[in-house]
């Protein structure tokens, strides 16, 4: 009795509540995915120069001037570089991560179905194969 | 709640408990783990099938095996497509069960649709009280229940009492006698509000708790722990929480600021360390308001540097921790996102430094790097202490910072004591300008007992232990009464850590009350323990014992026996002294007696007495002499003797002649037990007796009693006569427990002391082999020559010393007294 209660309610769930469920966790994996490859701040950084390692070509020191300014636009480089590869890479993991989720989404869906087949399929492989003997 | 608003609240969880009882948590975790094991080894068992068949992987082994492989194929991965569906059937129905179990679980990190809705329950009530409303039984529901159980282990009640209760209960409570509230409107009602609701309702179930020596506030405090435990574990269960997954630190956070290689020589990045592990609540509940504080402080827009002002051990550290973490996690304020917290050793810098030019190019190297970092807060753990160490280098450490604490670049979080901070800091407006001052409260009693909880837990997950909840209190409750010096959180957890080797080596595992009590009593020397079988009967007995000694004073010493049973059976306040009273009456009535018989009898012996003569405390250094001076650097003769003995019995004698000032002093000693000395440190008074006796209004007393009054009914008369007066004011007569009078005593009474004295002076001469017969004679001279009701019993003595003494003495060097003399003195040898 207990057994049917459950069942019940657990097939109002899975076509509700499971869905904001679902929801809330793609959510909170695509936040920890951008957190991860730090996207936000790296774009915002973007030309930042790397580490801020820079010179001052400064007053006084005029020769220097094409010096530091050559150093600096390489620092800006190769920051910019590694930045724009990270959020790439990001951009590719969040990719991912909507994708896996549409498919379980659609799994989901077809949740009972997919359960159905995959027990009775096996439970013919099973019978079909004791039965061969 | 009505019982319909109830069932409504319980009916939000229903399809997970409901689940529960279909098929446990336990069983169904079994049946998971069964179902993933066989999915692997059907699902190795097809793969090597397969590979066997394409490649001929196994040609070398035996064909018996390959063959058997190949052939039962079909059915393996038949196996394998089942086992999948019914893994999967079980996946879905723990998704099904966490979504209710997780719902309204307390975050860090806000999620939508999770911790904002407001339940009207936690599940952990709705758990036990489902239990209770389906058997009709409330308290069968809640003692039967998993966490139930749990919470009487906490509570030292072995299970088998438990069923014993529950099988010879002689009625169940009706369901309706129970009434369910929430502590506060705003919070979901818990368990442990379920544990207090059921023990209020149920007198059988409070006198079960009583013989287990558990308390009501024990129940609801236990109950609250364990729901504490469950809340952290459920938390740490949800790995797709982002209270979890936030913790997983990302790439790249550090690419647009600078390495700051210097400062790394002397401090360390505590962004991530600390408190991450220690505490999963993230973040100490004590000293949340000073945290929010400091963030708010740090995170405005240039002068954003912090100064904490907080007694050592207090935790300042700490709050500085839970701040990284949550800058860690990501749940920081804007501004400070990203920032890293550095600690710096000042001590190591000054050693490396060593003279003035160093000093300073080093730390201005430090700080221009710091500030071309771009994120670094950095923390002065001692920062009046760095400045005194620089300046002994001849460095001015504030005008070497004062520059860089303008750039919004670059942060300081500066931590000094309170002293210091008004000695040295609070003085310099540069200091005061640049720093937002946070002062860190003490922490209360509450977050005391949940950080020993959180504490406890750790310890019990290295192994081997199990803290009972009597006990943690035992150790918040000690600490407040035993040791007064320093800060009462750390103190406590110092105390908890150093049970832990203290019961394992009694070869115990439960950590009980009794433990706490013992380790205590043997660091102070106090006897906190259990009231023993001798102490007991030392303890009831006491006024008659008291009273055989002190002749005609029966209110003083009823007065006093009662306030020292309160004393024992713990139910006085802890914050105070023992006891205290203010003995008034003449002189030679039995004061200064019934204080000595007191200790005698209490304390064991008259050495506890502690005496201070308050008549050399009338001049204007008199406080100076008592708790020490901090211009010479003297310690007090108070402070010094308190120190040596903080238990027994303080004769304060002729209390009314001390000055304005020492009176103050003792104002607040009667008030909190305890005071500071010079040095601003804590002195404890809490475990003295307090007797304060005075000769204030006796010649009141003596016209009263000249007119035939009784006393006792006259002491409102005599008391308000001395605040009219002016020899104690009204606040501090009100602070002692007591304020006691003493009347002149009656020619019986001084006949009554007359024997006892006589009885002492025979045990005297016993001790040289007289035997003196104390007869009418002796008594009648003895007597006659020391009654003079102005003085008391004290003429007694002399008349004892130069009618009685001086007698013997003349016999005994006269020969005529040897030793082994029967000695009966005639009224002419006395005359």
């Amino acid at each position: 009795m207990a057994f049917v209660h459950v069942l019940s309610y657990y097939i109002i769930w899975h076509y509700t509540t499971a869905w904001s469920d679902m929801a809330r966790v793609v959510r909170n994996y695509l936040w920890f995915v951008s957190n991860f490859f730090s996207i936000k701040l790296l774009s915002k950084t973007l030309f930042s120069p790397w580490r801020r390692l820079a010179v001052s070509g400064g007053r006084g020191k005029e020769e220097n001037f094409f010096g530091a300014l050559v150093i600096n636009t390489l620092m800006r480089l190769v920051g910019f570089g590694i930045r724009a590869a990270t959020i790439v890479a990001g951009a590719f993991a969040l990719f991912v991560t909507v994708v896996v989720s549409l498919l379980a989404a659609l799994a989901w869906l077809v949740f009972p179905a997919l359960v159905f087949f995959l027990f009775f399929a096996g439970l013919g492989y099973v019978s079909s194969g004791v039965f061969s003997f | 709640m009505t019982s319909s608003e109830l069932k409504n609240a319980i009916a939000i969880f229903y399809p997970a408990l409901v689940l529960d009882r279909v098929m446990s948590r336990e069983t169904r975790a079994t049946v998971e783990k069964v179902l993933d094991v066989s999915l692997v080894v059907f699902f190795i068992l097809v793969l090597t099938a397969h590979l066997s068949r394409v490649s001929g992987a196994f040609l070398g082994k035996s064909l018996s095996f390959v063959h058997f492989l190949q052939t039962w194929q079909p059915v393996f991965f038949g196996a394998l497509l089942m086992t999948l569906a019914l893994c999967l059937v079980a996946r879905a129905f723990q998704a099904f069960y966490d979504s209710y179990y997780f719902l309204g679980l307390p975050s860090v990190l806000s999620e939508a649709g999770l911790s904002e809705a407001k339940l009207p329950l936690t599940f952990e009530a709705a758990e036990v009280l489902r239990l209770g409303q389906e058997s009709g039984d409330f308290t069968g529901g809640f003692m039967r229940s998993r966490l139930g159980r749990y919470a009487f282990a906490r509570l030292a009640v072995p299970s088998q009492a438990l069923s014993r209760f529950l099988s010879e209960r002689v009625h169940v409570t009706d369901p309706a006698d129970f009434t369910f509230l929430q502590r506060s409107a705003a919070e979901p009602l818990s368990f442990a509000d379920v544990a207090s609701a059921i023990v209020v309702a149920d007198a059988e179930l409070f006198k079960f708790l009583s013989l287990h020596a558990v308390t009501t506030k024990d129940f609801s405090g236990a109950a609250e722990w364990v729901e504490r435990t469950e809340t952290l574990y459920r938390r740490s269960k949800r790995f797709w929480g982002r209270d979890v997954l936030g913790r997983i630190g990302g790439i790249g956070k550090d690419w647009s600021v600078g390495a700051p290689y210097s400062l790394l020589r002397f401090a360390h990045d505590i962004t991530e360390s600390g408190m991450l592990n220690q505490n999963e609540s993230g973040g100490p509940e004590e000293h949340l308001s000073e945290k929010n504080a400091l963030e708010a402080v740090l995170a405005r827009t240039g002068e954003a540097n912090a100064l904490l002002v907080a007694d050592e051990g207090e935790g300042a550290l700490d709050i500085v921790f839970a701040l990284g973490t949550q800058i860690s996690r990501g749940s920081v304020l804007p501004p400070l996102e990203h920032k890293r917290i550095f600690l710096f050793n000042s001590n190591a810098f000054i050693a490396f430094a060593k003279d003035k030019a160093t000093f300073e190019s080093e730390l201005l190297h430090i700080l221009d790097e710091s500030v071309r970092a771009g994120h670094i807060i950095l923390v002065l753990a001692d920062f009046s202490g760095f400045i005194e160490s620089a300046k002994s280098l001849g460095a001015d450490l504030i005008a070497l910072l004062d520059p860089y604490l303008t750039s919004p670049d670059f942060q300081v979080i500066a931590m000094a004591n309170p002293g210091a901070f008004h000695q040295e800091l609070e003085g310099n407006s540069r200091i005061l300008h640049r720093f937002e001052k946070i002062l860190v409260k003490e922490s209360d009693d509450q977050s005391v007992m949940r950080g020993l909880e959180d504490k406890a837990l750790a310890e019990e997950a290295k192994g081997r232990i199990f803290f009972t909840y009597q006990s943690l209190s035992a150790v918040a409750e000690g600490v407040k009464r035993y040791f007064t010096e320093g800060v009462s959180s750390n103190k406590a957890f110092h105390l908890l850590a150093e049970i832990v080797p203290d019961v394992l080596a009694k070869k115990k595992k439960f950590v009980e009350r009794s433990d706490v009590l013992d380790l205590i009593e043997a660091k102070t020397g106090i006897p906190t323990g259990e009231v023993t079988t001798v102490e007991r009967d030392k303890l009831l007995n006491i006024e008659t014992v008291l009273r055989q000694r002190v002749i005609g004073q029966d209110e003083a010493i009823g007065a006093i026996s009662g306030a020292l049973l309160r004393a024992r059976s713990d139910i006085e306040n802890p914050e105070r002294p023992m006891g205290s009273f203010l003995f008034l009456g003449p002189t030679g009535v039995g004061k200064t007696e019934t204080t000595k018989a007191l200790a005698a009898n209490f304390f064991g012996k008259e050495e506890a007495v502690i005496r201070l003569d308050m008549s050399e405390y009338r001049t204007d250094d008199a406080l100076k002499r008592l708790i020490g001076s901090f211009e010479d650097g003297k310690p007090g003769v108070f402070a010094s003797k308190l120190r040596e003995q903080p238990y027994g019995v303080l004769l304060l004698d002729e209390f009314e002649k001390t000055n304005k000032e020492v009176l103050d002093l003792f104002l607040q000693i009667l008030d909190e037990g305890f005071f500071s000395d010079m040095s601003g440190k804590r002195v404890n008074a809490r475990n003295l007796i307090i007797i304060a006796t005075s000769n204030a209004g006796s010649d009141l007393i003596w016209n009263l009693m000249r007119q035939g009054k009784k006393l006792s009914d006259e002491k409102e008369t005599i008391i308000t006569e001395i605040i009219n007066r002016g020899l104690f004011k009204p606040e501090l007569l009100n602070r002692f427990d007591g304020v006691i009078l003493f009347h002149p005593l009656s020619t019986e009474d001084l006949q009554k002391i007359a024997v006892l004295m006589l009885k002492k002076l025979q045990k005297r001469l016993a001790a040289k082999g007289i035997e003196l017969v104390v007869n009418d004679a002796l008594l009648k001279v003895v007597t006659a020559a020391g009654t003079d009701p102005e003085f008391g019993a004290r003429p007694m003595n002399r008349a004892i010393q130069e009618k009685v003494e001086q007698v013997i003495a003349q016999k005994i060097i006269g020969g005529k007294a040897p030793s082994g003399t029967r000695l009966e003195l005639t009224e002419a040898e006395l005359a």
